[in-house]
C-alpha cells in the first residue's frame, strides 16, 4: 500500500504546476474561494481579481465552469498569474484539473 | 402456515402476522392481549417504541440474541405498547412473532388462521406481488440488519440517494427502476444533455447496488431497495476535479438527502470543505470513503470533521488491512468501519466482488436512507448521530482503526425514534 502522501498547500500546488509547466505557460487547474465569499459573487470576485492582477494578461485567462456550491472556479491560466491569485486572502486553495488519483479503487475485484 | 409466512420466517426468524379469529356460536369471546402476550415479540424489540436506553445498551448483533433483549424489555412492560394489538369487532389481533410463538397461535383453540401481515399499500404499493422478498442478503446488508428494517416495511421508500461515481449501469436487473436522474460530465467539466445512464467502469454499478439494488432471483445486494438515486458520472480523466464539482453540484438540485461518494484525494485539503458545507446546509448527510492506503492515511473530503467517515471490516469484524486511519489532534477518522471486504453487488457484466472502502461507504449510504425513509421528518443531523450512536466496536477491534465500530441499523433506528 502506498500510505504517501501529497502536501496540497496552495504553495506545493503552485510549485508543482511551476515544475512541470513553467510560470508563464498556461495550466489548468480550479481555485477554490473563501466559504465566506456569498456562492452568487463567486463568477464576479473571481473575474475582478484577475483583472487587477492580470490587466495585461487578460487574453491569456480562460474561466470555466463556477461551481457555487464548491465556490470554485475552473481556470487556465499562466502558472504566475494563478501564483498572483492564490496570495489573495479569498482564495484557499488550488487543485490541478486532470487529478489521476480520485477514485477509490478496490483493491481487489473478482467475478461472483 | 402459508407459504409466505413461511417465507418470511425463513428469512427474518419473525414475521408480522395477523390472528383471525373463529367466528360463530361456538366461538368463545376474543383472547385478551394478556392470553396471547407470551406468543408475540415485545415491539421494542424491534425498534418500535421509544425505548431507546434499553435498546442501546444490547449489543445484539441478530435474532439469536433477542431472548435476551426480550428479557431486558419485560422490565419496562408498564412503558411499552402492548405486544398485540387485538381487533374484537373484526375478530382479528395483529403482531410480530417468531416460527414458535405463530407454531402456538395456530394451536391454540379459538385461532382459526395465521397470516403474514401484508404491508399497507400507502407503504409499499403494488410491489408486494412483484417482487417477492428476497431470502440470501449479502453478507454486508445482514451484518448491518437491514433485513430487520425491511421487514418493518422500512426499504428506503421515498428516499434519493446522491451518488458521484464511474456511472451506473441502469439496466442491469439489480438496479430496475432505481436510477431516477443521471447525468454525465464530459472531460471539460461540462454537464452532458440527455445521456443514457451507463457505467464507464464497474465502480459505479457495483456502488449503487450496495446501496439500494433490488433483489434478483432472491439475491439481496441493496441496503434500501425501494430508493432511488441521482447518479453523476465524474469519470477520471480529463478534468476530473471539475466533472465531480459540477457533479456535486447538479445531484444536490436533485431532492436528494443522502450524499454518498467512493472517492477523494490523498492527504489533507481544503478545497472540498465549502461543498461539503453546502451539502450539509442543505440538509444532505455526506457519507464518504476514507481511503484505501491503510494506517495513518486518509483522503478528503473523507476526512473532514463535518462528513460521515467511513472505513471497512471484513466478514470477522476486523479492520480491513488496507482501510485507512488516521488522527488529528482529539478527532480521528474514519468515523466507522462498514462491510468493505468480499462484498457482492452488481457491476454491467453481471456480479462481482470487490474490497475496499469504496464498497463500505455505500453501505453506510444506504443504512442513511432506510433511517430517512423511516423518519422522513429526520434531519441530516439526527440520521447521523443515530448511526453513529448505534456502533458497536468488537472487543477485538482496536479503536485506533475502527473509531466507534460498526454500524447496526435496528439500533440506529431505535435512536433516531428514541
Amino acid at each position: 500500500m502506498d500510505g504517501g502522501e501529497t502536501d496540497w498547500t496552495p504553495e506545493a500546488v503552485l510549485l508543482r504546476l511551476e515544475g512541470a509547466c513553467g510560470t508563464d505557460a498556461a495550466a489548468s487547474a480550479h481555485l477554490f474561494l473563501s466559504g465566506d465569499v456569498p456562492a452568487d459573487e463567486v463568477a464576479q470576485r473571481v473575474r475582478r481579481a484577475v483583472a487587477e492582477v492580470a490587466p495585461e494578461d487578460s487574453q491569456a485567462v480562460a474561466l470555466g465552469p463556477v461551481s457555487k456550491l464548491a465556490r470554485s472556479v475552473g481556470i487556465r491560466a499562466p502558472v504566475r498569474v494563478l501564483r498572483s491569485l492564490m496570495s489573495r486572502d479569498e482564495f484557499v486553495s488550488i487543485l490541478p484539473g486532470d487529478l489521476d488519483d480520485m477514485l477509490i479503487r478496490p483493491v481487489d475485484k473478482r467475478p461472483a | 402456515m402459508t407459504d409466505g409466512l413461511r417465507e418470511t420466517l425463513d428469512q427474518y426468524g419473525y414475521a408480522q402476522v395477523v390472528l383471525v379469529f373463529e367466528t360463530g356460536a361456538a366461538a368463545g369471546a376474543p383472547p385478551s392481549v394478556e392470553d396471547l402476550r407470551e406468543h408475540f415479540l415485545d415491539a421494542a424489540v424491534l425498534g418500535s417504541p421509544a425505548t431507546g436506553g434499553v435498546l442501546a445498551s444490547v449489543e445484539s448483533a441478530g435474532l439469536a440474541h433477542q431472548a435476551p433483549v426480550h428479557l431486558a424489555m419485560a422490565s419496562l412492560a408498564a412503558s411499552s405498547p402492548p405486544p398485540v394489538r387485538i381487533f374484537p369487532r373484526l375478530g382479528m389481533a395483529l403482531g410480530y412473532a417468531t416460527r414458535e410463538g405463530v407454531e402456538a397461535l395456530h394451536s391454540r383453540p379459538g385461532v382459526a388462521k395465521v397470516l403474514r401481515a401484508e404491508l399497507p399499500s400507502l407503504i409499499r404499493p403494488v410491489r408486494a406481488e412483484s417482487s417477492p422478498p428476497p431470502v440470501n442478503p449479502t453478507w454486508g446488508v445482514e451484518r448491518l440488519r437491514a433485513p430487520e428494517l425491511w421487514a418493518q416495511g422500512i426499504r428506503g421508500h421515498g428516499v434519493t440517494v446522491g451518488h458521484i461515481d464511474t456511472g451506473v449501469a441502469a439496466n442491469h436487473p439489480a438496479l430496475a427502476g432505481a436510477v431516477a436522474h443521471f447525468s454525465q460530465f464530459d472531460l471539460q467539466g461540462r454537464q452532458m444533455e440527455g445521456v443514457a445512464a451507463w457505467d464507464s467502469d464497474d465502480h459505479g454499478t457495483h456502488t449503487a447496488g450496495t446501496i439500494l439494488g433490488r433483489a434478483v432471483d432472491t439475491n439481496a445486494i441493496g441496503m434500501a431497495p425501494e430508493a432511488t438515486l441521482a447518479s453523476a458520472m465524474v469519470i477520471e480523466g480529463g478534468d476530473v476535479v471539475g466533472r465531480i464539482l459540477g457533479g456535486m453540484e447538479w445531484v444536490l438540485g436533485q431532492g436528494i438527502r443522502v450524499f454518498s461518494a467512493s472517492l477523494g484525494i490523498r492527504g489533507q485539503g481544503v478545497a472540498f470543505q465549502a461543498a461539503m458545507d453546502g451539502i450539509r446546509a442543505a440538509g444532505v448527510l455526506p457519507v464518504i470513503a476514507v481511503g484505501n492506503e491503510g494506517l495513518n492515511t486518509s483522503r478528503y473530503p473523507g476526512n473532514y470533521a463535518n462528513v460521515l467517515s467511513v472505513g471497512a471490516c471484513d466478514r470477522t469484524d476486523a479492520v480491513a488491512p488496507f482501510s485507512s486511519s488516521q488522527q488529528f489532534g482529539a478527532r480521528m477518522v474514519p468515523d466507522l468501519v462498514a462491510p468493505g471486504v468480499d462484498v457482492l453487488s452488481c457491476v454491467p457484466s453481471g456480479f462481482a466482488r470487490m474490497d475496499g472502502t469504496s464498497m463500505a461507504t455505500p453501505h453506510v449510504a444506504g443504512l442513511a436512507a432506510l433511517l430517512f425513509s423511516a423518519e422522513p421528518e429526520a434531519s441530516a443531523d439526527d440520521v447521523e448521530r443515530a448511526i453513529l450512536s448505534s456502533c458497536v466496536r468488537p472487543a477485538a477491534m482496536d479503536e485506533s482503526r475502527g473509531n466507534r465500530g460498526i454500524p447496526d441499523a435496528v439500533r440506529a433506528l431505535a435512536a433516531l425514534r428514541g
